[in-house]
């Protein structure tokens, strides 16, 4: 936002305030709350400890919901064989203080839900007729049978005043709640007069059982905890869907019946199939690496799990190929993400989403490239809960984070699934045990993710710099904003034409005019794509700053004062541009700027940071290629050192222009051989060096 | 327990921000000030010790802020919407059509804006205030701005 913007904003906020007449209610109403007389500040002690009884009642009605219960539950077992809930409405007078008990926690806290009306899911935008939705007797029998199957116990409860939440509940109660897409179903009591007597279901792990408390004219809230994944998939089943109401086929409320996964980890698939289909389940098939062919691997549901009858089941099965012994599958289910984020500010997405890409990840093969544990006291912590990851193990491994996967599990804690697109793409993998870091056919992954989240992918063809695809491609690359020539190349190989489209799966936003990228520059100056649309000459052009121009043209010199300004990730840009002209422009030793320090020439410590920035800049964008190792007796004009996971990495710029790095450990300094020697095909970098070094 | 004058004295000095924060908020004025009203009885009732006026005024603002939410939440559960407009809040003029754009925002863009834009928080502060995680205030803030240009040109 324009800082003119900006202060017109904050100018007209500032118009907001509040009348000295408000002002005088607001203190009055404190003073009364406490007891005191507003004029003199006395306190009345016998209001003051009336305020406390009335905040925080003592949960005494629960012996009487606990008689109640067993009462109706008597008679339960007498009408029906089996026992149900206590049948009081919600509404009722709040029961006389007395003691604390335990209550029973098979006891269903509010009774039966055909009480109750269902309202609608406060997180949906679906609309829920005036008045809500009356269950039928099924639904509601169905329903019960759920609630029963449950085990109820209070953890909470507080006196409102038809309002809000307390502030002092302690969510840890709670434990760690798996989140899966944001809902609060709510019912609320058949009773018109007691309207607030509700059920809240919330995806935040709990049930808040509001009910009115007459005597204090106030209201009493209860808060249980539920199994927030269940309690979805339950009432889902049995309200959404076709339309829910009263007209409801009553087919569909059977799909609720529970059953029970059973382990099949290990069998031949088809076996598999037999046992899930025989208690109810549908199966899908996923094929995933793995050795025993046609056996299944996993599966998305875990054994011993109970869901309603009906639910797919996805097993994973190895279609013959090798595994990482290890580690295995690095991914859990992703049907536990609860956030997405990055690139896309997306939602968390649908069930059927996740399942889609829990099938695409394990689709893909997955090599492990690095495994590290933790070293210091809350790096595990820190790393996912930061906002700004690095991978620990290697400064090399990725930072340009195109999709952030965030799980929260019971079992497994946090784990963060890290896609990154620069240094051809890997994904990292934070949990508990460390952090791994697996490289696959990141192209297809990318695509795939853009697709399941996105239709046709990020852009489909909607990008913001227009539709190209279909359209010949000139391409030009310009180094330290030299002279873009007139030399571009034509992109006809299919290959390149891919690679064009999969720039669209990089996150694009339109920036303001006064945008002029960020401070760090990558060092590749900028690269030009020019094409054709509808007859019009259009070029975009990305900067190495996480900048790009898109904008028309009709002839020479290629200019517009109708620019359209973007924000686009520059590294992933440069790998992409990389692959199409065939230049490989990663330093192979990594970027001196995202190490604090360097040693020049085994004596000089380098860690100006501006320039370690001009020392990337520097080896970014040429053309690193391999060359025959050179003779380690030779001397480097200049020498950086620097740690690298417990190791030294030595880099040696030649004044031919060649550059050759190894890496050694600490204590063998001298036995170290030549890994790999690279020629930056630019004789001159010597005298850059120099120049940047002062 | 604080003192009377302490709790004048807090109310002249962060009255009006913490109302501005309810207000855009809950987009009602009656709402906003029961809000303020609830933060200041909290305040009172907690005396909680400040180590300085910074942390004391963060320390009001997520009050304020968790107050407003229980509104919104309240309002959820009892399908109420809030039937005030700007206008009778702000003198409707040109130099105003940022903050009704603001305004027309969903809630969770218009919180953080205002903490960022209005009182001038950055993210991590605003993460300390509204509990979110400071990804999920740069998210906000990231797709809040392109909402609130989008918004503000349509006009």
């Amino acid at each position: 936002m324009k800082n003119m913007d900006t202060d017109k904003l904050r100018q007209s906020a500032e118009q907001i305030h509040l009348t000295d007449e408000q002002k005088a209610r607001i203190v009055e109403t404190c003073m009364k709350h406490a007891g005191k007389s507003p004029d003199t500040g006395t306190v009345t002690e016998d209001r003051h400890i009336f305020e406390v009884e009335r905040v925080k009642p003592r949960p005494i009605r629960r012996i009487m919901a606990g008689i109640a219960a067993c009462a109706v539950l008597a008679v339960g077992i007498g009408v029906s064989g089996h026992y149900i809930s206590r049948s009081g409405l919600p509404g009722g007078a709040t029961e006389p203080a007395t003691e604390m008990t335990e209550p029973a926690e098979n006891i269903v806290p509010f009774g039966d839900i055909s009480a109750y009306r269902f309202m609608g899911d406060a997180f949906s935008s679906e609309e829920v007729p005036v008045g809500g939705i009356v269950l039928t007797e099924k639904q509601a029998a169905k329903l019960n049978e759920f609630f029963r199957s449950q085990t109820w116990k209070m953890i909470h409860n507080y006196n409102t005043g038809y309002k809000g939440w307390d502030p002092d509940f302690d969510r840890s109660l709670l434990g760690a709640v798996p989140m899966i897409e944001e809902y609060e179903y709510c019912f609320r009591s058949q009773d018109e007069n007691s309207w607030y007597g509700q059920l809240q279901f919330s995806s935040e792990g709990y049930l808040e059982y509001r009910r009115p408390d007459a005597a204090n004219n106030s209201e009493i809230v209860e808060v249980y905890p539920i199994d927030t994944i269940a309690f979805k998939n339950a009432l889902d089943a049995v309200l959404a869907g076709e339309e829910i109401p009263v007209s409801a086929d009553s087919e569909d409320i059977d799909t609720l019946t529970l059953a029970q996964v059973p382990d099949v980890i290990g069998m031949s698939v088809e076996l598999a199939e037999d046992q899930l289909i025989q208690r109810g389940f549908s199966v899908r098939r996923a094929y995933v690496a793995g050795e025993e062919k046609d056996h299944v691997v996993s599966t998305d549901k875990s054994a011993g799990s109970n869901y309603p009858v009906g639910t797919e089941v996805i097993l994973y099965v190895a279609n013959g190929t090798e595994t990482d012994e290890e580690h295995g599958y690095p991914f859990p289910s992703f049907t536990d993400f609860s956030y997405l984020e990055t690139v896309c500010f997306y939602d968390f997405p649908d069930a059927e989403k996740s399942a889609a890409l829990d099938e695409l990840f394990r689709s893909l093969s997955w090599r492990i490239e690095s495994y590290s544990l933790y070293s210091r006291e809350n790096e595990y912590e820190n790393a996912v809960n930061s906002d700004v990851w690095h991978d620990p193990a290697s400064f090399t491994n990725g930072e340009v984070l195109t999709y952030n996967f965030k799980c929260e599990n019971k079992e497994l804690g946090t784990t963060l699934v890290s896609v990154f697109s620069d240094n051809g793409g890997c994904v990292t993998v934070t949990d508990r045990s460390g952090v791994r870091v697996y490289s696959t056919d990141f192209d297809k992954l990318v695509k795939g993710i853009g697709e399941i989240l996105f239709g046709e992918g990020l852009y489909g063809v909607d990008a913001p710099f227009g539709n190209y695809s279909g359209q010949t491609i000139y391409a030009t690359y310009g180094k330290f904003s030299q002279e873009i020539s007139n030399s571009g190349f034509e992109t006809t190989d299919p290959e390149d034409i891919r690679i064009i489209e999969m720039m669209k799966e990089l996150y694009w936003e339109t920036a303001d005019e006064d945008y002029n990228g960020t401070e760090e520059h990558i060092g590749f100056g900028d690269f030009w794509l020019e094409y054709k649309i509808d007859g019009k000459w259009y070029a975009l052009v990305v900067f190495d700053n996480d900048f790009a121009w898109w904008f028309s043209f009709d002839e020479l010199p290629r200019d517009s004062t109708d620019k359209v300004f973007l924000k686009v990730n520059s590294q992933a840009m440069m790998r992409y541009f990389s692959l199409i002209t065939d230049l490989n422009p990663y330093p192979p030793f990594g970027s001196f700027n995202k190490i604090g320090s360097v040693t020049v020439n085994g004596s000089y410590v380098l860690d100006d940071r501006d320039k370690l920035d001009q020392l990337t800049q520097l080896f970014y964008g040429f053309n690193w290629n391999a060359t025959e190792p050179l003779d380690l007796d030779s001397t480097a004009e200049y020498e950086f050192t620097y740690e690298v996971n417990d190791r030294m990495r030595h880099v040696l710029v030649f004044s031919d222009g060649r550059v050759q790095w190894y890496d050694d450990s600490p204590d063998r300094v001298t036995d170290s051989g030549c890994i790999q020697t690279y020629c930056g095909g630019f004789t001159d970098i010597c005298g850059d060096i120099g120049y940047i070094l002062g | 327990m604080l003192t009377a004058e302490r709790i004048n004295d807090a109310v002249e000095e962060y009255g009006d921000m913490l109302y501005r924060l309810c207000i855009v908020m809950l987009r009602n004025t009656a709402d906003a000030e029961d809000a303020v009203q609830e933060t200041f009885i909290t305040y009172m009732e907690k005396s909680p010790a400040f180590n300085n006026s910074e942390h004391e005024k963060a320390w009001l603002l997520r009050v304020a802020s968790n107050k407003c939410r229980n509104t919104l939440r309240y309002r959820k559960r009892h399908f109420a919407e809030p039937a005030e407009i700007l206008d009778t809040i702000i003198e409707r003029r040109p130099d105003n059509r940022i903050l009704e754009s603001l305004m027309e925002l969903p809630e969770k863009f218009r919180s953080v804006l205002h903490l960022h834009y209005i009182i001038g928080y950055k993210v991590d502060e605003i993460a300390d205030i509204t509990g979110l995680t400071s990804s999920a205030v740069k998210m906000r803030l990231q797709k809040g701005r392109r909402l609130l240009a989008e918004e503000y040109r349509k006009e």
